[in-house]
């Protein structure tokens, strides 16, 4: 090649160094990115190499049930294979406070016999500890522990005690390290306390006062020289582990023959003193209450008696009261009778009074009228009576004595007359004169007769009337005397009945008044028995709750050292069978997660730059045919000057060659540092232990980039050349033809073309006219699109994972896994079920199983899933179909089996599959398909997986969901059921939940950079293309400016075209973005998980929105060209 | 009257440390209506004359005064609106766009003015009526040129500006497409400004403002221009 030549190449490259530029950053970007991030995998891998190397990282970690005696180590040193051993010790504790975190304590690692320290801690800050009461905190964990903080610890069971395996229990943290054994913030698990292990922290040896090691680490030979996570590496382990788990075997014989009859006997003395005293004290206790018993029936009796004697007293009281008032009343009615017979009386006394009084006034004028006229006057009469109401007899004799007076003077009268009359009678007889005729004899006469019949009426009295007024007088005062007598006893009577009276108010008043008294001693003699009674039976509750309490706290006692025996058994058990775990890296939290994100990385690694490398390439060829293109006139010239043809395809070979050499230098130079160290340092967040990066450059990765990339370019420069070196020289150097307007398609269907606008046609035809630029333009813009569809799926579809798997299909909120035993569970499930914490619980059973169809088989994270109660478990675990969202029903004639493992079954619904448990194996109908993101399950009904595998079921874990409306305290609920016997962990969802969050959240950074990266893609390309197009048009643009085209206008009238190709750029790559996310999920998607298969709207409408942003800013920049495009310039000579 | 007035224009190129006085203070008019021929030896600084007379580059010094208006200060955006409604270009080139036809070349011109002439009366008055759907490429040069001018003539522009209208073309086609422009400049009163290296046309213009060196070496006004055909060349 002429001087000449190179120098005309060199000056191209500086004529045409926004190209060159935009060749080479395209190249950089594509090389760049595929070579970084596949830089990054072997990166990370050789981070941790040098890492677990640098602190000698135990391959295995050996437990013992029964622990380590230096025989032990001895044994497992001198197995084949093993380098060092060093042996160490650990526990779970708890630290004190509310939180009740757990806390694993191991010993500061210390080189032992003569082996390297394993596992050495890698000091953070401050020192290592130097006194037996420091320690120093593991670090990257979410606690923070600061250097001088006192740490005091308790031990994880109640009531143990922690000086068993502690010598201290309170520590000065001094110092901040990291563990090998934890490279990211997971802690693992335990199945103390919570079951959460917090924070890990290192004491030194001594301060254990466990008497044998506790683990053991053990580093192999021949595993030093591999990778970790590789192949070779992990099979060089089993077959170290197998002989390890011989040595345990010999170990384990050895431990049983010479130390277990010793234990066993100490133990049996121990039950059988546990037998006596449990006797001896319930002996007494039962005399106790037998003593409390008879009190109480003593009192019983006693007080029946009491009260019998007051019931009698009562009884006698209310008789007395009884007979009082029939007394009173026998009393009243006598009194009452006496009473009327006295008014009676008193009645009868006044009507005979009356009587008597009338009978004596009329006595008074009988006795008058027959004595009137008898020579007794009324004042005679009157004198007589006195003041007397009636008269004696004695007055009547005084009366007759009158009378007679008054006779005899009327009888000598009529003696007198009849005297005078014989006389007269005499004279007259003598006179003869009739006598009758002499009034004086007449009246003589009449007197005499008068007189004579006055004197006959008073001799009838004195002869009769006055005997019969005697017998009157007589019989009046007889009745008087009978009336005056009558009354007299009344008087009497009445008298006699006052007093009567009187003297029964008296002695009723003394009956009652005894009766009272009666009462009240009644009444105080009750009240005194019941004092008593309550005081006796007060003393006898008091005796019967001490007797209680006794009894309780004997019970207590007895059930603790019961307990403590059964668990010196089981432990005794357990040390009759000792286990020995041999746990390898695997088992360290977060060791193998690192490597499923580094192989994660890896698999994005895989798919994303080639598709980049695509179109960087692409965008290669069209840069370099159009400048070989415009370079038309110039090859030409060599031509015609006699350049061999070899010189100028060497010109443009040297071209492309050297933008892309050195885009491929750059591009690694910058990709290689800056891709793994963006991603490594985002998943530092979660392995924050690790060193920094160690960069790995994939050699043969940008070995092979830079040489396709090489070859591309040099294909392009050498074929463009070689069309165009076709021509004869003459026709090179007349400029090109411009490229001919052409009628479109769309021009034949008149009634679509005749309706567009002028500018519409006009974007129409230009459209199709630059067919390299449409696909080009489209596919970039396609490219971008579906990049950043496929980084925002991904994002979605992992994020899926989580929010189906345990809010939508898995939706209980904690797992309480018992012991298999099954001599706890009904207990364990009557309390759970009861709880009113959980609002749904299940039981049921998962057994790890290997299934079948044919010759496929899967049997990592397999479970078979045996619920207790279908109808409880599907309440917790969604069974359905995805697509439709269809309820599948468990039933008796086959199983459900999830979508992840159909899938690599080959299986559908209808299928048969097989399950192998341990050794037997059967047949199933698939019944149906299920969504299931996490691990594989097999569902089978209890009846089906009996009928089966001939054998019941064994139900051990419980899935409950949490009562929504209560608070649920995750570390009450935790702590209280590993206290509780049967009971071998409890896990909570949101515990796994955080995790799995923490650790996609470091997918968020890929996501950036595929965005980045995306824009990067989408902005070069289109940039390059709309730069492309305008250099070629630029005469067209030109002439727009020159018509009078504002500035807005021209842009349109490009943009137009520009516009809509990016619009079918989008829709073209919505379309290769779902198929590309689809790819890019079933890469990198794990054997044990499946990512969400849905593509949200939003996935959609986000990618579309960013690439028309990025086509957009390439837009707005492009503008400022077209505005600087000189018209004078452009217009003043030919292409 | 004059349509157009130079007043000692400058235009000076600072390409590094050499100042190029491409146009070196020259006054002249034009009036309205007439024909006026620049002629010149390459790089007389005819072109930047026809540039700045054209909005489509701005003067060092001196005023341009076109219908009165003063052009030499405009912004760029009323240069833009300038040369959208007050000025056709021809170039030499044609300048056509390859991907549309006769017609909507005319038409892309209309699309933008207030009061265009029918794209199809355009290309009419040009003697293309018939091939107003042929793409540029299925035209000769002659018939480019005619299409090139029918698309400055649709705008209506006051002025029509030619930058060597026939230097791609032979003979003949020259001479039609010179013929047309000067029927344009007579029968519908288009002032038109041509530039030529060509000293040979200058007979039919109006007016000859002869350049060199970018100043003006003669202003003459022809009284008796003759037409085309009359012109031995």
């Amino acid at each position: 090649m002429s001087k000449m030549l190179l120098r005309n190449t060199l000056r191209d490259i500086s004529k045409t160094k926004a190209r060159f530029i935009s060749i080479m950053l395209i190249i950089m970007l594509g090389v760049g990115f595929l070579v970084g991030i596949n830089s990054t995998a072997p990166s990370m891998y050789a981070v941790a190499k040098e890492y677990y190397k640098e602190t000698n990282l135990c391959d295995f970690r050996l437990i013992s049930t029964v622990g380590f005696t230096e025989d032990d180590v001895e044994a497992v040193k001198n197995t084949e294979g093993v380098k060092d051993v060093m042996p160490s010790y650990f526990t779970d504790v708890l630290l004190s406070g509310d939180s009740g975190e757990v806390v694993r304590l191991y010993a500061v690692p210390n080189a032992y016999n003569g082996c390297d320290t394993v596992n050495k801690l890698v000091l953070r800050e401050g020192r290592l500890p130097e006194n037996p009461d420091e320690i120093v905190v593991g670090g990257g964990g979410f606690d923070d522990f600061s250097l001088g903080k006192k740490l005091k610890f308790e031990a994880p069971v109640k009531g143990e005690d922690l000086s068993k395996t502690l010598d201290y229990a309170e520590f000065t943290v001094v110092g901040v390290v990291d563990s090998p054994m934890y490279i990211s913030f997971e802690r693992g698990v335990t199945n103390v306390g919570s079951g959460k292990i917090s924070a890990y922290m290192f004491i030194p040896p001594e301060s254990f006062s466990v008497g044998r090691y506790t683990e053991l680490y053990v580093t192999g030979e021949a595993l030093e020289d591999f990778s970790p996570y590789s192949e070779e590496y992990d099979n060089a382990r089993e077959t170290l582990k197998a002989r390890l788990e011989a040595t345990s075997e010999v170990r384990k014989k050895a431990f049983s023959e010479d130390e277990l009859g010793l234990v066993q006997a100490s133990l049996d003395e121990a039950k059988l003193t546990f037998e006596k005293e449990k006797a001896k004290t319930e002996k007494e206790l039962s005399d106790a209450q037998k003593k409390i018993d008879d009190g109480k029936a003593q009192l019983a009796q006693e007080i029946n008696n009491a009260k019998a004697t007051l019931a009698d007293a009562k009884k006698q009281i209310e008789e007395g009261k009884v007979q009082l008032e029939e007394k009173k009343s026998e009393f009243d009615k006598r009194t009452k009778l006496a009473e009327e017979k006295i008014t009676k009386g008193e009645k009868d006394l006044a009507l005979a009074q009356e009587e008597i009084a009338q009978a004596k006034a009329q006595m008074k004028e009988e006795i008058f009228s027959s004595v009137s006229g008898m020579g007794i006057t009324r004042e005679k009469f009157d004198y007589l009576y006195g003041d007397r109401d009636m008269l004696s007899v004695s007055d009547v004799y005084v009366l007759e004595g009158i009378v007679k007076a008054y006779k005899s003077s009327v009888d000598s009268k009529a003696f007198a007359l009849k005297i005078l009359i014989k006389e007269m009678e005499a004279v007259f007889s003598i006179s003869g004169k009739d006598p009758e005729s002499v009034e004086e004899y007449t009246q003589a006469v009449i007197r005499y007769n008068e007189l004579t019949a006055e004197s006959e009426k008073l001799a009838v009295f004195l002869d009769t009337g006055k005997t019969e007024l005697v017998n009157a007088v007589k019989a009046l005062t007889e009745a008087d005397a009978q009336v005056k007598a009558s009354e007299e006893e009344l008087a009497i009577a009445k008298t006699e009945l006052e007093k009567g009276k009187i003297t029964a108010k008296e002695e009723f008043g003394k009956a009652e008044q005894e009766l009272v008294q009666a009462e009240k001693d009644y009444t105080s003699g009750l009240e005194e028995l019941e004092v008593k009674e309550q005081e006796a039976t007060l003393e006898l509750q008091k005796a019967q709750e001490e007797l209680d309490k006794g009894k309780k706290e004997a019970d207590k006692e007895f059930e603790k050292a019961y307990k403590e025996l059964r668990k010196a058994q089981k432990e005794l058990d357990n040390i009759a069978n000792p286990v020995w775990y041999i746990n390898t890296r695997d088992d360290n939290p977060g060791y193998s997660s690192y490597a499923d994100n580094v192989e994660r990385v890896n698999a994005v690694g895989k798919v994303f730059p080639v598709f980049f490398m695509l179109v960087a390439v692409l965008v290669c060829v069209t840069t370099l045919s159009r400048l070989v293109e415009e370079q038309r006139a110039d090859i030409g010239a060599l031509t015609t000057l006699g350049y061999r043809k070899r010189d100028i395809f060497f010109k443009y070979i040297a071209y492309a060659l050297s933008a892309t050499v050195i885009g491929s230098v750059v591009g690694i130079a910058f990709g290689v540092p800056v891709i793994p160290t963006v991603i490594f340092n985002a998943y530092k967040i979660l392995y924050s232990s690790m060193p920094s990066l160690v960069l790995k450059l994939n050699w043969s990765g940008a070995i092979v980039a830079t040489l396709v990339a090489m070859l591309c370019t040099t294909a392009v420069a050498f074929f463009t050349c070689n069309a165009l070196l076709k021509h004869k020289p003459a026709t090179l150097l007349r400029p090109k033809a411009p490229k001919a307007g052409k009628r479109i398609f769309l021009e034949r269907i008149g009634f679509v073309w005749n309706k567009m606008g002028f500018f519409a046609k006009v974007t129409a035809r230009n459209i199709f006219r630059y067919k390299a630029r449409f696909f080009m333009t489209v596919i970039g813009v396609a490219g971008c699109t579906a990049l950043i569809f496929a980084a925002f799926g991904l994002y979605a579809s992992i994020n899926d994972v989580m929010g189906k798997q345990f809010g939508e299909i898995f939706t209980y909120d904690l797992i309480i896994a018992a012991d298999d035993s099954a001599e706890y569970n009904k207990s364990l499930k009557e309390k759970i079920f009861a709880d009113e914490r959980f609002a749904d619980k299940a039981l049921c059973s998962q057994i790890v199983i290997t299934a079948k169809n044919g010759d496929k088989e899967v049997n990592t994270d397999t479970y078979l899933a045996i619920p207790e109660n279908i109808a409880d478990y599907t309440q917790i675990v969604n069974l359905r179909e995805r697509k439709s969202g269809e309820k599948l029903t468990l039933s008796s004639d086959g199983v459900i089996v999830t979508e992840k493992l159909a899938k690599s079954l080959d299986v559908s619904a209808g299928d048969k599959i097989t399950v192998v448990e341990k050794t037997k194996e059967a047949d199933f109908t698939v019944l149906g398909i299920c969504e299931n993101y996490m691990y594989g399950y097999v569902f089978i009904s209890p009846e089906l997986y009996e009928k089966s595998f001939e054998k019941e079921p064994e139900f051990s874990m419980f899935m409950c969901t949490a009562f929504d409306k209560a608070p649920f305290d995750e570390d009450a609920v935790g702590r209280e059921y590993l206290d509780t016997e049967g009971v071998l962990g409890v896990s909570f969802i949101s515990a796994s939940v955080k995790s799995f969050e923490d650790m996609i959240s470091s997918l968020n950074y890929v996501v950036l950079v595929m965005i980045v990266s995306a824009a990067a893609l989408a902005i070069v390309v289109l940039y390059n293309l709309t730069n492309i197009n305008i250099a070629e048009r630029k005469r067209e643009i030109s002439t727009l400016k020159v018509l009078g085209f504002k500035n807005g206008e021209t842009s349109a009238y490009i943009y137009r075209e520009n516009i809509l190709l990016c619009l079918f750029g989008i829709a073209g790559g919505l379309v290769l973005g779902v198929w590309l996310l689809g790819y890019i999920i079933t890469t990198i998607e794990l054997e044990m998980v499946m990512f969400g298969r849905d593509i949200h709207a939003i996935t959609f409408v986000i990618s579309a929105l960013l690439t028309a942003v990025f086509a957009g800013f390439v837009n707005m920049i492009m503008h400022l060209r077209l505005k600087k495009i000189d018209m004078v310039e452009s217009l003043k000579s030919v292409e | 009257m004059s349509l157009v007035e130079f007043k000692d224009v400058k235009k000076y190129y600072t390409m590094g440390e050499v100042t190029i006085k491409a146009v070196d203070g020259i006054s002249f008019s034009i009036d309205e209506g007439s024909f006026t021929v620049v002629v010149g030896s390459s790089g007389a600084g005819k072109t930047t004359v026809l540039n700045i007379l054209g909005g489509m580059d701005n003067c060092t010094e001196g005023t341009v005064l076109v219908a009165g208006r003063d052009v030499s200060r405009l912004s760029d955006k009323e240069l833009v609106m300038f040369r959208r409604y007050d000025i056709g270009f021809v170039f030499q080139f044609y300048n056509l766009i390859q991907n549309l036809t006769a017609k909507e070349n005319v038409e892309l011109a209309t699309q933008i003015c207030k009061n265009p002439m029918d794209a199809q009366e355009a290309l009419m008055s040009v003697g293309l009526g018939d091939r107003m759907n042929n793409f540029p490429s299925q035209l000769s040069g002659g018939e480019q040129q005619r299409v090139s001018i029918a698309r400055a003539l649709a705008k209506r522009p006051k002025l029509l500006l030619c930058d060597e209208p026939t230097g791609a073309l032979d003979d003949n086609t020259g001479r039609t497409i010179l013929k047309l422009l000067q029927r344009k400049c007579r029968e519908d009163g288009i002032t038109v400004v041509l530039i030529t290296h060509n000293s040979a046309i200058t007979p039919m213009a109006d007016r000859v403002i002869r350049m060199g060196s970018g100043k003006i070496i003669s202003d003459t006004v022809n009284e008796n221009p003759l037409s085309v055909d009359e012109i031995e060349w």
